[in-house]
């Protein structure tokens, strides 16, 4: 390309760019976000992290929170379309939900983008990203098992499992049962408390197990934000304690929230799934751009995540997002 | 040959009672560690949030009301509490005040609207319940909030060799069946809610003809429901040492299932303060039981389910027996002779 | 003349421009107890809210001992000492009788903020006006397990509490037995030996004759007679109030009992409630049931109509046996029941004139797979119904029922069974709260059934209705038939007796 052709350009785009920085340009691109709910850490930093993505990428965000209401949530997806978003990344309340708002935004040839939790099966075109509960969740259980077996002692095991009708639940339950079948002579799982997401019914659930099992010393629970039911109903029984120490339980969770890490840090968590969510946020944002502009996306995008333990903490703990909150 | 009271009435007047020993025998013969005082308090001070919510909602549907605002009104509670802990660094003592206060102010809130606007309890409860639980999202700005240490010391410490829970929810039980049982208030509340013809507009039209100030019980009522919200409220943080967004979402159910097990009508004119402990009992022992036996995760929804659907027909079977015995005059007048 | 307690002199109401009360003009002298007679909508009902300060007069002065009198509010009547003794019972069920007695103004104590009940005057102040009626109750008991009339002696008693000068009694005995009515009349004689002036208004015009020192008969809003007991008769009465003579008060209809048998009970029971029931009902006979207040005649009606259950015996209705008998199958096979109590088990308060009597007959106006409505032909037949039994309403077609008269209401139920072509009828207390006009048409209407071949089972506590219409009458007590007597065979004394089970009354 000769110069004489390419410097009016380069001015006509400097102007552009100047003009766009002045006021909001038609022609900046806008990304829907809609979020089902914030109410834990971990939405609140997915949210964060997406809004931070954009604002990097100098992409406009048109916010919605659903508060938990499916109907309002359609909604906010219909005027997303109408006003003619140039993608939309949606986390829906569950997996029957989403799949109007797919059929929705197919119609009007709008990309979206299903975060974290995935769609039942249906004949709408959408990318989900996801993190891999069942592996995440499998390879936490799976290294507390090992520690468990090095110090050649027998466990009692409880799991605090999430809410039923959230197939992330269900996912990391069976990653848990899958680890333990694989140490059953070490480990017997005793308790099984159903927690649906609330920490009143955590607390009661873990005092009622801990109250007929008081010898229960390992537990895996399917969210980190359970665990300050889980602490306070292990300090009235006087078994939360550092590692180490005799009466220490060994302890597991996931999510990788500032509560976790905290636990990590002072010596009493021994293993958390972290799901990486700037990672997730990254590969939602990737995958709309990509839809845009027409190339192909795998239909699902997996969060491999990791396992931060004592033994990986300073290597890892920056990837762990709760780090980046509790500072 | 005419009897007056058939075993059936009997049954239904002790029917809370009456399942309640059903079940720990029940639960006794499933499970042997069921039977302790241990597991007994253990059950009681788990209980006794809801019980004390529970002793409120009677007041609220003997004036053949509903409120709904409970379980929100606990987390307005909560987290205006954590917060002026956390960031205010405010002491655990000068925090419950406030937290009662709070209580205090959702239930004169919803007490005007429905006294003095004569608006539908229902639907001030309602609007409530949400803008509560948004003042609170808004306060917490959606996160979890741990509390210190020093607030778990009240769910732990044992004045009298008794938990504290178990001491205040005695307290608040003995003060409601005083209250209820021999004060104006009391009287003119059952008054309020006694229904004569059954019929749902008729409805506290009988009390204001017979001169009681419907809109000052009933601004009361409301009070008193929002105050025992309050301090289940305080309970519950010192269990949990956590504010989280979704402390008491939902429970507002729990709490009405537990006060109608426990024999108050959700027609209005009936119930004690007892009932209602016992109720509160009853459903955490359930999942107590359900906790100890180690039942599958799944088999939990269908006895809520279960629990409430007993609650409402036990309720509605109730009902339907005082209104034959209404019908029914089946006594020889004795004062006729 | 004595200067009377209460005047009301030309006294004018009217709502919406068309006139309630016109000029009226009556006075109560002191000790004396007033009869107000009237049809329903004579305007009683209006001419003692304005006495008890619900509703202001348009024209026209009440005066207490002369004076101006002008009551704004209810509390104003009360502080001028009078009290009013109400049809319905304004009576708390769930709180006890001594509760129910004090319950705006309940003695207390404060004490932490609170006002707490001081039993102890409550129970007394209970103790001192329950022993005024003569009603000797545990205070403590719960209203709710009183009887009616029980109930009504804890109502007067309510009614003494501010030692009223005035006691106005608006038809005290529509839920009283025979005895519970005479229990209360002697205690109306007490008061007004006390001093008390009483205005009694009632339906029951032999009680007005015998107890009362002066009648006032109204009729439209207006005095149509008033004077001294004494010059009144019942046959005057009625004339003054339906501006008619009624060919007495109690019609006989011309129908001959057939052998057909309609409706058998055979050894029926129930514990508790009814014990070993045995009659036959015929076609073209109209059967009375006498008893008290629960002797179980209520709730034998009730079991007929599938209301209730029981435990042994047989219903047979048309010869075929109904084993367990569900309203709705009663009401194919051609049963029906009226009861005293039209809102609970009669009628759609709020549906209109026409859609209640078409109610149980849908299915026989309408045709096609859909069920479709002849819309036309069901108007026409209610409406002609409407006129035969000349319900009295404005518009038959969307006004509710809620706000036609007691008398009118049942006529209502009259027709719906009238139009459904019911031939077994089960009336319990048909004309309970209805003005004599009424009552009349009612009567004749019933008849004509008979007339017409259907067989009808009348339960009433009037005996002067069960032997001036019946065929024949069974007593019933305590769950049982006691006695059955033919009309040639009537004797209101031993039906009474029976009723008391012989030994009660001697």
């Amino acid at each position: 390309m000769p110069p004489s052709v390419s410097s009016p350009c380069v001015l006509f785009l400097a102007l552009l760019v100047a003009t766009g920085c002045a006021e909001p340009d038609p022609d900046r691109l806008k990304i829907g976000v809609a979020f089902d709910t914030l109410q834990t850490e971990y939405w609140v930093a997915g949210y964060e992290a997406l809004r931070a993505d954009l604002a990097r990428r100098g992409i406009d965000m048109i916010e919605a929170i659903a508060d938990n209401d499916s109907n309002r949530q359609l909604d906010q997806i219909h005027a997303f379309i109408a006003r003619q978003v140039d993608g939309i990344i949606v986390a829906p309340k569950d997996a029957m939900s989403v799949v109007p708002m797919i059929h929705a935004a197919n119609r009007s040839r709008i990309p979206i983008v299903i975060y974290n939790r995935p769609p039942s099966a249906n004949d709408g075109h959408s990318v989900t990203v996801v993190a891999d509960n069942y592996q995440i969740a499998k390879a936490t259980v799976t290294y507390m098992a090992e520690k468990a077996k090095a110090s050649g002692k027998h466990y009692k095991a409880m799991i605090l499992i999430g809410d039923l009708g959230d197939i992330n639940a269900i996912q990391r339950r069976d990653g848990f049962d899958a680890a333990v079948s694989e140490y059953q002579d070490i480990l017997e799982v005793v308790a099984r408390v159903p927690t649906e997401w609330s920490q009143e019914i955590a607390y009661a659930g873990v005092t009622n197990s801990l109250q007929i099992h008081p010898d229960i010393n390992f537990i895996f629970t399917s969210s980190d934000f359970l665990f300050s039911s889980l602490v306070s109903a292990l300090k009235n029984r006087g078994k939360y304690a550092k590692i180490g120490k005799p009466n220490h339980v060994l302890l597991g969770g996931f999510d990788g929230d500032s509560t976790a890490y905290r636990m990590l840090e002072e010596g009493y968590l021994d293993a958390d799934g972290v799901q990486d969510v700037y990672f997730e946020c990254a590969a939602s944002l990737d995958a709309v751009l990509d839809l845009r502009q027409g190339k192909k996306v795998a239909s699902i995008i997996q969060d491999p995540g990791f396992v931060i333990h004592q033994g990986n903490l300073a290597e890892k703990k920056s990837l762990m997002w709760g780090s980046q909150v509790a500072k | 040959m005419i009897q007056q009271r058939s075993i059936g009435v009997l049954a239904l007047t002790y029917a809370p009672l009456l399942l309640y020993g059903l079940v720990v025998l029940f639960l006794a013969a499933l499970a042997p560690q069921f039977l302790s005082v241990a597991n007994f308090l253990n059950i009681l001070v788990l209980a006794s949030p809801v019980a004390i919510a529970a002793i409120g909602m009677t007041f609220v549907l003997i004036s053949a009301g509903i409120d709904l605002s409970v379980g929100s009104t606990m987390f307005l509670a909560g987290a205006i509490a954590g917060r002026l802990v956390v960031d205010a660094g405010w002491p655990v003592v000068g925090v419950i005040p406030v937290m009662l206060a709070v209580g205090l102010g959702v239930g004169l809130l919803n007490g005007w609207l429905i006294a003095r606007l004569k608006l539908v309890p229902f639907m001030v409860t309602l609007a409530t319940l949400f803008s509560a639980r948004g003042a609170g999202l808004w306060i917490t700005e959606t996160r979890a909030i741990n509390l210190p240490d020093s607030f778990r010391q009240l769910a732990v410490v044992h004045p009298l060799g008794i938990p504290l829970p178990i001491l205040i929810l005695v307290v608040v039980l003995l003060t409601a069946e005083t209250v209820l049982r021999r004060t104006v208030l009391g009287k003119h509340l059952y008054a309020l809610g006694y229904n004569a013809q059954g019929d749902e507009h008729e409805n506290g039209r009988e009390a204001a003809k017979a001169g009681i100030d419907i809109s000052a019980v009933l601004l009361r009522v409301y009070a008193i429901a929002g105050l025992c919200a309050a301090v289940g409220s305080i309970i519950t943080l010192a269990q949990l040492a956590a504010v989280s967004p979704n402390l008491g979402q939902g429970i507002e159910l729990e709490i009405i299932a537990a006060t109608v097990l426990g024999g108050t009508s959700l027609f209005g004119g009936r119930g004690t303060a007892g009932g209602a402990v016992l109720g509160a009992l009853l459903v955490e022992t359930v999942r107590n039981g359900l906790n100890l036996v180690n039942a599958d995760p799944y088999f939990y929804p269908l006895i809520t389910g279960a629990i409430i659907f007993g609650a409402v027909l036990l309720d509605s079977m109730r009902q339907q027996r005082l209104t034959l015995l209404r019908h029914r005059n089946i006594r020889i007048p004795k004062a006729i002779g | 003349m004595i200067q009377p307690v209460l005047e009301f002199s030309h006294i004018d109401k009217a709502f919406f421009g068309v006139p309630v009360l016109t000029d009226v003009c009556l006075a109560l002298a002191a000790g004396s107890i007033l009869g107000l007679v009237g049809e329903n909508g004579a305007g009683k009902s209006t001419l003692l809210n304005i006495l008890g300060g619900i509703l202001p007069a348009d024209a026209g002065q009440l005066r207490i001992d002369g004076k101006p009198f002008q009551p704004a509010r209810a509390a104003d009547s009360s502080d001028a000492r009078i009290a009013m003794v109400h049809q319905e019972l304004n009576l708390f069920g769930n709180l006890s009788v001594a509760e129910n007695l004090s319950l705006a103004e309940l003695p207390c104590k404060r004490w932490a903020g609170l006002r707490w009940v001081d039993r102890g005057t409550l129970a007394a102040r209970a103790t001192s006006l329950l022993g005024k009626v003569g009603f000797e109750a545990d205070p403590d008991t719960l209203v709710e397990r009183l009887s009616p009339g029980e109930r009504q002696m804890v109502e007067i008693a309510k009614a003494l509490r501010g030692n009223p000068r005035i006691l106005v009694f608006d038809e005290p005995t529509t839920s009283l037995t025979r005895p519970e009515a005479e229990r209360l009349f002697s205690i109306i004689g007490q008061l007004r030996a006390e001093g008390k002036s009483i205005i009694y208004v009632s339906h029951n015009l032999e009680d007005v004759l015998r107890i009362c020192d002066q009648i006032a008969v109204l009729r439209d809003g207006r005095v149509q007679a008033s004077g001294p007991a004494g010059q009144f008769d019942v046959g005057r009465m009625i004339h003054q109030m339906v501006g008619r003579d009624l060919d007495g008060l109690f019609p006989r209809h011309q129908a001959s009992r057939s052998n057909e048998v309609v409706l058998e009970v055979r050894r029926l029971s129930q514990s508790g409630v009814v014990n070993n029931i045995q009659f036959k009902l015929h076609r073209g006979e109209l059967l009375g049931i006498s008893g008290l207040m629960g002797s179980g005649r209520t709730e034998l009606a009730r079991i007929l109509f599938g209301l209730d259950r029981y435990e042994q015996g047989e219903i047979i209705l048309h010869g075929r046996p109904l084993p367990q008998p569900r309203p709705a199958r009663c009401i194919r096979r051609g049963m029906a029941l009226l009861t005293e109590d039209r809102r609970q088990e009669g009628l759609l308060m709020e549906g209109s004139v026409t859609e209640n009597i078409a109610f149980a007959s849908l299915r026989r106006f309408a045709s096609g797979p859909f069920a479709w409505l002849h819309a036309k032909r069901l108007d026409q037949q209610t409406f002609e119904l409407t006129r035969r039994l000349s319900i009295d309403c404005r518009e038959i077609r969307h006004q509710p029922v809620r706000t036609l008269s007691g008398g009118n209401q049942q006529k209502v139920v009259l027709a719906k069974w009238l139009l459904r072509g019911s031939d077994v009828l089960i009336l319990d207390e048909p004309t309970r709260g209805v003005d004599v006009g009424a009552r009349h048409e009612i009567y004749v209407q019933i008849n004509r059934m008979v007339e017409r071949g259907a067989g009808v089972l009348l339960i009433s506590s009037e005996m002067e209705e069960l032997v001036g219409l019946c065929d024949r009458i069974l007593v019933m007590a305590r769950g049982e038939i006691i006695s059955a007597e033919e009309r040639e065979n009537f004797d209101r004394r031993e039906i009474l007796q029976s009723a008391f089970g012989k030994e009660r009354l001697s």
